[in-house]
This record gives C-alpha cells, structure tokens and sequence, in this order.
C-alpha cells in the first residue's frame, strides 16, 4: 500500500525541481549577460563653459572667470603671494540667509556639506594647498562678508593660496554639484543637502555639470 | 479531602464562565477594540513633529509697543535704510561698505525681568523669506552684543541687507540666542510687524540716507 504512493510521488518531484532549478539559472543568466539589474546608467554631466549659468536648485550660479593673481611681496620682509580664484555670481533661491562656505578638498569630500562652495566637489587638475580653498563674497572694501542672502546676486570669490611649487594651470575644470530639499533624521524638517547617488554601495556627490575655465592671468600690487 | 475536592468542582465552570462571554459580550469587547484602536490612531494625528516641537512661542507686536515674550520686553522703536553704512570701531578709522540692495537699519529696546542675556534678530519678508543680519556691519556696534539687563531699557540697532522689494509688509523677530548643538523646545520670540505698507516702504528706500555712521557714539 506505502511503497507504490511514496515511488509515485517521488517520481515527479524529480521533474519539477530541475525545471524549476533550470529556469531560476537561465533566468540569471540572461540577466547578468544583459548587465545585471543595475540601473540604467544616469546621463553624463552638463558640459558649460565661462559665462554659463547652471540652476543648482538652491542657487542660481553662473561661472564668471578663473584667474591666477600674483602679488608680489609689499616689503622685503613679506612673502610673494600666489593666488587661484574662481569668481561665481550667486544667486540664493533658498528662503533664508546662508553662506558661501569652502569648496571641497582633495581625498576628503563630503556629502554632508551644506553650503554653497561645497558644491565644488572637484577640481581638474586638482589643487593641493595647505588650508584648501576659501569662500567669501566680493565686498570691495575692507570688510570681510560670506553671507549669501535671498534673491541677491552676490559676487563670490573661492580663492586658493598657492605654494612656490604649484604650477598654474592653463584652464581648470570644476565638477559641480547640485542642491536638493531632503527631510532631515530624526526630525524630518526639510533642508538643502548636496544631491547624491550610490556609487558601490557609497553615496557620493552627483556631479551635474563640469565646467571648463580658462585660467586668466592677473597681477595685482 | 472533602473540603477541598467541592472547591475544585466550583471553579472550573466560574473559570470557564470568565473565559468565554456570551455572544453579546464578545460583540461589545470586538467593539471596544475597535473603538480605542480607533482612537489611538486619531490621537496620533495631534502629536507635534519634530518641527512643531522645536517652534517657538511667538508673541507678536507692533511698532512702538511693548512686547512681552516672557523672558524679554522689546519695544521696536524705529526703520530707517541707508544705501552704504561706516563701521565706526577705531575712531579715526571708518569702515565703509556699500550695500548691494538696502541696508534696513531698526532702531530696538530691551530689558529682562530676571535673566541678562543677548538678543538676535531676523527679518521675515510678507512671504516668510528669512534675512539674517548682515555680516557687513561690525556685530560689536550693533544689539546683538549688547547685555540686555534686568532694571533698566537697553537700545541699539538691527541691520539687514535687503534688496528693496522686500521691505513692504516685513516683520523682526527678535529672540533668545539658541544654543549650537541642543535646540530649546519652544523659544520665546517677539514678532513686531515693521508697519511698512508698499508706499512707506517706497518712501522708506527713496529717503534712505546716503551713509550712514554706526559707532560707539552713533549707533542711535
């Protein structure tokens, strides 16, 4: 009475399990010949050039120009300085005051940055300094000024010290990131943050747009 | 033996009676649940978030008036706007900067009944837009680092860089300065409307003074 039951059963559980084991494995491997289920890859970033203006969400910035300036030494006891600046006119869509902030530095960017010069993720070629780039708004006088506020187009200025070695490049490429309104944890209020995407299982800033100055050559006494 | 063995012939039925109620009852206890689960989640709706939590308690105002907000008096006393503003620190040495819209300058009073402390400003614009002071003018000659004392009415300045189309229909909220890293729940603030309708704010921006000194001597 068991024995002809149990070879029955037995018989068809050998048929359905490796037709189901068979389409499971063609099923993956159509997949993974078709490039796996990674998403489609996102475009490639806007390409602009000086004078360009690109909507960064929270700010509305256009690329004025890059310039080398050199000031030589205003006694014999001070130092020759050498400066990059990038010149930005910023405008801030936001509904509060904010400030200008410092770009990123090389090997140590952030995504937590909240600023606006933070959305300079890179540059090319990279510019090592000791302190890193500085921000601050284009006062023309003496006082010292970062704040960026509401509806303002504000002159910017990053500037870099540069040492002795450096070399000025002939033009530079920024990588520039973008601003987009995300809920803060835990409270969920909303807040500007630096867009991301998750790069190997690592959220990085998502560059929007490389922008290509050509390094002007400034002196100044 | 015989005392206890009716006493365990009682109870099981009481047991079973409390166990299982009669149709009517489980209806009515299926009801309840129903009814405070309900509830529960109606009740869920009226807790503050995080945002509501964190807001302030506002007491509003207008110009010349005094504004109790609990732990401070303010009275905002008067506006005026400048086109460039002199930041007087050293004598001798003015610091001139132009603004790039409007420098809105409000005159304010304070005291405290207990507690010293400093006060802050912003501006909020008819469309809730947030204007902090400026950084172009020293913090040092403006209220902002001014002690404000129990006894006696304190005055100085608020300065904001505005550009001129904002001016109409804008308030000053002057609160306690919170601290950097623990948000107090619900900070006393006062809100004074500025009392600028669209033609005062135009007649406002066309009076504006030319420079105007803020210094020890001449912040009033």
């Amino acid at each position: 009475m068991t024995s002809p039951s149990g070879g029955g059963s037995r018989r068809k559980r050998p048929v359905l399990i490796p037709v189901i084991a068979v389409l499971l494995a063609s099923g993956l491997g159509i997949t993974a010949l078709l490039g796996g289920l990674d998403q489609v890859p996102d475009p490639p970033p806007e390409q602009l050039g000086e004078g360009a203006i690109l909507d960064q969400g929270q700010f509305r910035t256009q690329f004025v120009a890059a310039r080398y300036v050199f000031t030589p030494a205003a006694n014999e006891f001070a130092e020759d300085q050498r400066h990059l600046e990038l010149e930005f006119k910023v405008t801030n869509l936001g509904d509060r005051t904010t400030y200008v902030g410092s770009p990123q530095q090389p090997g140590k960017e952030t995504t937590s940055s909240v600023l606006f010069a933070g959305s300079i993720l890179r540059t090319t070629p990279p510019i090592r300094t000791e302190a890193g780039g500085v921000g601050a708004v284009l006062t023309g006088d003496e006082l010292r000024s970062t704040q960026l506020h509401p509806g303002v187009a504000t002159p910017v200025v990053v500037r870099y010290e540069l040492d002795e070695a450096t070399e000025v490049p002939d033009r530079i490429v920024l990588d520039m990131g973008t601003f987009e309104l995300m809920g803060r944890f835990p409270s969920k209020v909303e807040d500007w943050s630096l867009a991301t995407k998750r790069v190997n299982g690592k959220d990085v800033a998502e560059v929007a747009a490389r922008v290509t100055l050509p390094v002007q050559q400034g002196e100044r006494s | 033996m015989t005392v206890t063995a009716p006493a365990s012939r009682e109870t099981p039925p009481r047991r079973g009676r409390r166990a299982r109620p009669g149709r009517s009852g489980k209806i009515l206890s299926a009801v309840a649940g129903i009814v405070l689960a309900s509830a529960a989640v109606v009740v869920q709706q009226y807790v503050p978030d995080a945002k509501a939590m964190g807001s302030p308690l506002t007491y509003t105002g207008e110009m010349n008036q005094e504004v109790s907000a609990d732990r401070f008096s303010v009275r905002v006393r008067s506006v005026s706007a400048a086109r460039a503003i002199e930041n007087v620190i050293l004598e001798d040495d003015p610091k001139r900067t132009e603004a790039r819209g409007i420098f809105l300058i409000v005159q304010v009073s304070a005291t405290v009944p207990k507690q010293p402390t400093h006060l802050v400003a912003r501006l909020l614009t008819a469309e809730d837009t947030v204007y902090e002071p400026t950084d172009r003018v020293a913090a040092q000659l403006t209220f902002r680092e001014t002690w404000i004392q129990p006894g006696w009415w304190n005055s100085g300045v608020y300065v904001f860089e505005v550009p001129p189309e904002v001016i109409a229909g804008a308030r000053i909220v002057i609160t306690v300065p919170t601290g950097a890293l623990v948000g107090e729940a619900f900070p006393p603030e006062a809100e004074v409307d500025l009392g600028l309708d669209e033609a005062a704010a135009a007649d406002l921006v066309a009076k504006a003074e030319p420079v105007r000194q803020l210094g020890k001597k001449g912040s009033s």
